[in-house]
């Protein structure tokens, strides 16, 4: 089972968000801008699936479908995420 | 019915080529080892027969490996070994080619990590590629798709039978014009916990030897406890003679025979009289009597009742040529290839008539007096010297091999030797 780390930083975040999304899709991370839309990455709607179920195992923050169309970006994505994994921290 | 093999592929416990593992099977060398305990959820004195957990078909992106069970996987190293060999001439007609696969349960492992994920780990979510990764029908779709063969794909799950009957189904669509190529075979890999847990109530698993753990199979021996389940892939490229001679191809043997019957009486149980119908019904398709065959390659899972009314079958059909031919189950070194061990069975009845060499029936202690009397060789066995077969060249040129399912379904095929010379 993945050991949880809480991240550092929003940018950790970031950056391994473009490494699981880089892994997934067979492209290189340098080719994936965090600014760009989500469903640009160039992944199906499966894809996209099973994208957020790797970035739920790894932070250990639960993304519904709701709260994922509020966000456009990985950039996005990663503050949210940052957000609730020290909030998750400072409640133990 | 006469189908030329022009390509042969696998991945077994005992070797990741059909040389490899069958060279393995003829030295006695058993792959069946004893599973580690897992005391929460009570998995104990199992054994099992694992293929190589390294083991990674050629030109798959490594993204693309992410979303493949390991029956894709497996089924992807036997596919692609069986169409390269097969196309060592010449290419083969990819664009029509159609596929008949054998998977009996799917991606077991990806269902069990999945429930785990939710039941034990407590995820949100479950795996997204759950199911199109675990559907049985999975490892046909991916071979179309990496070998680009665009005829029509179809998978057999009819448990044990599953892949046999995907090379029987294969020969037809050739015996009825409908294809000159086929690609056929085979696959399982169900060797997660929780599904050893289910292998294990059904009381058909070998208990573990606590002397020698790989020794733990023994089919039709007094001291037989069942089968140590194994995993695997097996394919087979099958041509019509005709095509395979325009093209070149060298002739790996030939399948000359299939008969397939329902015993209609037990979902579990096997029954005499219809595994005797499938067996003479493959013998009258490959126009053969009985003493023709020189080597039998037993389904054999040594379960008590199993391998009882086998040897009840076998003794009905061949009779008075049965002294003389070699019966032998490789399960005991291979493990029970579940869904593939049709097609990974008949490849090494291939290579022993190629070879002119039975694999042995290994881990025999004594033989099992309620049984007919069977010759059981415990060792590999020269099928060229022996004599045994009453044809005109000192070669063995036919076997049979059996598959025995669950769901009372049997499947036998007749195999014939590579031409000479080749």
């Amino acid at each position: 089972m993945t050991t949880l780390i809480a991240p550092s930083s929003e940018s950790q975040v970031l950056q391994e968000l473009v490494h699981i999304a880089a892994k997934l899709s067979g492209g290189e991370s340098s080719l994936i801008n965090p600014d760009a839309s989500i469903t640009e990455m160039g992944i199906d709607s499966l894809g996209l699936a099973e994208f957020m179920f790797n970035v739920e195992d790894r932070f250990g923050v639960p993304i519904d479908n709701e709260r994922l169309q509020t966000m456009q970006t990985l950039t996005d994505l990663s503050r949210f995420i940052y957000t609730a994994a020290s909030d998750n921290v400072a409640q133990p | 019915m006469r189908v030329a093999v022009t390509g042969l592929g696998l991945t077994s416990p005992s070797g990741d080529t059909p040389a490899q593992c069958f060279t393995s099977l003829c030295l006695g060398q058993s792959a069946i080892g004893l599973e580690p305990e897992r005391a929460d959820i009570g998995l104990k004195g199992v054994v099992t027969a694992r293929c190589s957990d390294t083991i990674t078909p050629p030109d798959i992106p490594a993204h693309q490996l992410l979303g493949l069970d390991r029956i894709s996987v497996l089924s992807l190293w036997a596919g692609t070994q069986a169409v390269m060999a097969a196309e060592a001439a010449s290419p083969l007609p990819r664009e029509r080619m159609p596929i008949v696969w054998g998977c009996s349960m799917g991606g077991m492992s990806t269902v069990d990590e999945g429930y785990h994920d939710v039941l034990f780990r407590h995820k949100k979510r479950m795996r997204p590629m759950t199911v199109p990764m675990s559907m049985p029908s999975a490892p046909a779709f991916h071979l179309a798709h990496h070998l680009r063969l665009r005829g029509p794909v179809s998978t057999y799950t009819a448990a044990c039978a599953s892949s046999a009957l995907a090379i029987g189904q294969g020969c037809q669509l050739i015996a009825a014009g409908r294809t000159e190529a086929v690609l056929v075979g085979g696959v399982e890999s169900m060797l997660s916990s929780v599904t050893l847990r289910a292998w294990q109530a059904c009381g058909a698993l070998a208990r573990a030897d606590p002397q020698d753990p790989s020794r733990s199979g023994r089919p039709f021996d007094l001291a037989r406890t069942g089968f140590p389940i194994g995993e695997g892939a097996a394919a087979l490229i099958l041509e019509h003679p005709d095509a395979a001679r325009r093209r070149g191809a060298q002739v790996m043997g030939y399948v000359c025979g299939f008969g397939h019957t329902t015993d209609a009486a037990h979902i579990s149980r096997p029954e005499s009289p219809a595994q005797i119908a499938a067996m003479k019904e493959a013998l009258t398709d490959a126009r053969l009597s009985p003493a023709q065959i020189g080597y039998i390659n037993a389904h054999g899972t040594a379960t008590v009742v199993g391998d009882a009314i086998e040897a009840t079958s076998i003794q009905a059909v061949f009779g008075p040529a049965l002294p003389r031919i070699p019966v032998s189950s490789t399960k005991a070194l291979h493990g029970h290839a579940l869904g593939a061990c049709g097609a990974l069975e008949s490849i090494v009845t291939l290579m022993a008539l190629n070879q002119g060499m039975a694999p042995p029936n290994a881990h025999g202690t004594a033989p099992d007096p309620a049984l007919p009397p069977l010759w059981l060789p415990d060792q590999a066995v020269d099928i060229v010297s022996t004599g045994s077969v009453s044809v005109s060249t000192s070669k063995v040129r036919y076997g049979i091999t059996h598959a025995f399912a669950f769901g009372g379904v049997n499947a036998v095929l007749v195999l014939e030797s590579a031409p000479h010379g080749q």
